[in-house]
């Protein structure tokens, strides 16, 4: 049961002003795109921040709200149980991977798989990435679409296709730079609004002690029970969602990639993944669920206002709409929902889209130039948009989206978070092993689905057969089995190479040659310092050579040598990175002031009147 | 009501499997690394690592506890966590 609830004018008004204002914002950024360089990773200069809540943003989509907090509605606290298992797998992507991907200039994982292994590797990772990340903008539209309809009285496939489009178009304008600014507001609204909720919600009930009190104790559990209901189970949802899940997002997910790759340095990168999962992500866990404990609450005291029937997939704006004290409010909460669709869902889209150039479209074209592949990007942003719509069509028929995205994840993601985590951490695992274990894995996977009793029961750990939905989330310990298994006995089985020269950089093994790589010479034991330059001593010269020249002065107080990578920034911190750039140090500049070329310039568009810093990188 | 299959029996499943792949990736940096350069270059963040584990993992067994002893006010030193977890990022690590 979905019950419609009524709008004025206002609340049309504020809605309308929000998402008008996020193209808006879309457009002013798309001025200061280039390249795909700008276009898929923002010049690679944001501080952790920015890339933090963006990174937040990203994760907490629409999906979310929808996801949690029907299942905070259902079961309680336990809705929350798969947010903080991020942790568990920080030292390998904080101190292996991130340092792999950014000092490698991997632009996509399916670029690393082709030099890590061999083409073949590469083309059956695009395939799938591909298949991941429009998976991934089907269900966030799939929730949107769940959300918005108590509200819009729509059939849901019209709302799909309106948000897709309008999403589709701004994200094919304005480009990653676009995205991270507007995900940094758009996360701190979806913050604000979930808390806000919560506190609506408290006080329409009475107080924190009515609604403790309303909840029962298996409701205030933080982890779900073992093995049963087989819809929701602690078992099946750790191995789907917090295992396969957590790390098909953090280590393959391209919308991900590309925060890491548009932060300022590897420490912005790695700060920015700890205060996500440690800082933000625990009140986004609140944000995105508290909807469903509160209706819990409301259903088991006063059953007359909200029924227990009441479809689980529109909580949050059920109860928006019964625990918000004006219409304004309620219109600020839905545009927050509004906000994690399209922060989400505009990532998704220019990953996509980042996947298909730089791995589809690039290796086949002749040269093509930055312009002409600046507009395929636009152009695949617009297209992906569009098969996005048809996927959510297809997870429409699935029932619940929790279940939905379960089911996804745990048959889409274990072949590639297989080939990622063996490629990374196992110098020996061979481009063989790799094609093997995602052919063969395949294979197994498709078996599972057909003869679900027989190959999942196994490790089903008591969970209950649903013939109609076998195994939901307990597949994915099934999957990942079988390809890790596949993927250790070929690689035992053949010859190991004679050495590992070829994969310099691209194991943690072998991650100590990354930084001399991404800086193309020695790495300068002084790297860190870092001095501030009034704008009025900057002169730009006609040059177009991404240089930067210092007095002697300075390169005595930086401590520099002559092709060292500099960071060259506005003071202005909470500017996250906007006006900077990196370029290369020249020789000792002949005049008193900073001689920068044109085209860094032209990329970090100095205020030269302002204060800036330089810092030595690498 | 036997609620060990809700509460302790995940709870110990979770960070018996966590501290393996957690415990797992912490000697793999090591050794990658090297003791002396992981510990001597990065010490703040390997110390927030280790801090970010006991913190989320305190965070489940004190909303365990809080449930079946019914003592919401136990979520306090969640907070007091959160806030000093806050502070130790935004301060230390560089």
């Amino acid at each position: 049961m979905t019950p419609e609830i009524a709008t004025s004018s206002l609340f049309w008004f504020i809605l309308v002003f929000y998402v008008s204002f996020v193209l808006g914002a879309g457009l002013f950024f798309a001025r200061n795109n280039q390249s795909t360089e700008d276009f898929f990773f923002g010049g690679r200069r944001f501080s952790w921040w920015l890339i933090g809540m963006s990174m937040l943003a990203t994760g907490v989509g629409s999906h979310s709200f929808a996801k949690y907090a029907s299942k905070g509605f259902e079961y309680g606290f336990s809705s929350t149980m798969t947010y903080m298992n991020d942790w568990f797998f920080m030292p390998l992507l904080l101190f292996g991977w991130i340092p792999i991907i950014y000092y490698m200039k991997v632009n996509s994982i399916p670029e690393y798989f082709e030099r890590r292994f061999n083409s073949t590797v590469r083309n059956l990772s695009t395939f799938t990435m591909i298949l991941y990340l429009i998976g991934y903008i089907g269900i966030g539209l799939l929730a949107l679409g769940s959300l918005l309809q108590p509200i819009l009285g729509w059939d849901i496939e019209t709302i799909i296709i309106t948000i897709a489009l309008i999403s589709g178009i701004y994200v094919s304008l304005g480009g990653q730079t676009a995205i991270i600014f507007t995900d940094f507001l758009q996360g701190v609204v979806l913050l604000f609004a979930g808390l806000l909720i919560f506190g609506l919600g408290i006080a329409y009930l009475g107080g924190f002690d009515i609604f403790w009190n309303a909840l029962s104790t298996t409701n205030k559990l933080p982890l779900a029970d073992f093995n049963s209901p087989p819809d929701f189970n602690f078992v099946g949802v750790f191995w789907q969602d917090g295992v396969v899940g957590s790390v098909g997002f953090a280590f393959m997910n391209q919308a991900v990639i590309m925060r890491f790759l548009s932060s300022r340095s590897v420490a912005h990168a790695r700060r920015a993944t700890m205060m996500n999962v440690l800082v933000f992500l625990p009140i986004a866990t609140i944000a995105v669920s508290n909807a469903g404990w509160v209706a819990r609450a409301i259903t088991n005291t006063s059953p007359e206002v909200l029924a227990e029937t009441t479809n689980p997939n529109s909580i949050f704006t059920v109860v928006a709409g019964i625990v918000a004290s004006s219409e304004a409010v309620f219109a600020f909460l839905v545009a927050a929902v509004v906000a994690a669709l399209m922060s989400s869902l505009d990532s998704q889209i220019n990953a996509s889209a980042a996947v298909v150039v730089n791995d589809i479209y690039t290796p086949r074209a002749k040269n093509p130039s930055e312009k002409t592949r600046l507009r395929v990007s636009m152009l695949t942003s617009a297209g992906v948009t569009i098969i996005g719509i048809g996927a959510a069509f297809l997870f429409a028929q699935y029932g619940t989206i929790y279940e939905a995205h379960g089911a996804f994840h745990s048959v889409v993601t274990p072949p590639m978070v297989t080939m990622i985590f063996l490629g990374i951490f196992w110098q020996r695992f061979s481009a063989q092993a790799a094609v093997l274990s995602f052919v063969i894995g395949s294979v197994f996977i498709v078996l599972g689905i057909i003869y679900p009793f027989e190959l999942i029961t196994p490790f089903a750990h008591g969970t209950e057969f649903v013939p109609e939905k076998p195994y939901s989330y307990i597949r994915a310990l099934y999957n990942l089995v079988a390809c890790v298994s596949i993927g250790v006995i070929v690689t035992l089985l053949t010859k190991p190479p004679k050495n590992y020269d070829h994969i310099k950089g691209l194991t943690l093994w072998t991650i100590k040659d990354g930084a001399e790589h991404f800086k193309g010479a020695k790495v300068n034991p002084n790297a860190g310092i870092t001095i501030t330059v009034p704008g009025s001593e900057i002169i730009v010269s006609e040059d177009e050579n991404n240089k930067i020249c210092l007095p002697q002065k300075y390169m005595d107080q930086i401590k520099g040598n002559v092709g060292d990578l500099m960071y060259i920034s506005d003071k202005r911190w909470y500017l996250g990175g906007l006006k900077s750039t990196h370029a290369n140090l020249g020789s000792v500049s002949k005049f008193d002031g900073v001689i920068i070329s044109k085209d860094v310039q032209r990329h970090a568009q100095f205020d030269l009147s302002r204060d800036l810093i330089i810092e030595l990188e690498v | 009501m036997d609620l060990f299959s809700h509460s302790w029996l995940p709870f110990l499943y979770q960070y018996s499997f966590g501290l393996l792949i957690f415990g797992g990736g912490l000697f793999a940096i090591f050794k990658a690394y090297g003791h002396e350069v992981l510990w001597g270059e990065y010490k703040a963040f390997v110390v927030a690592l280790v801090w970010g584990f006991i913190y989320v993992t305190s965070i489940h067994l004190i909303m365990t506890v809080a449930a079946l002893n019914n003592a919401p006010q136990l979520y306090f030193i969640i907070l007091a966590g959160y806030l000093i977890t806050a502070l130790l990022l935004s301060r230390y690590i560089r």
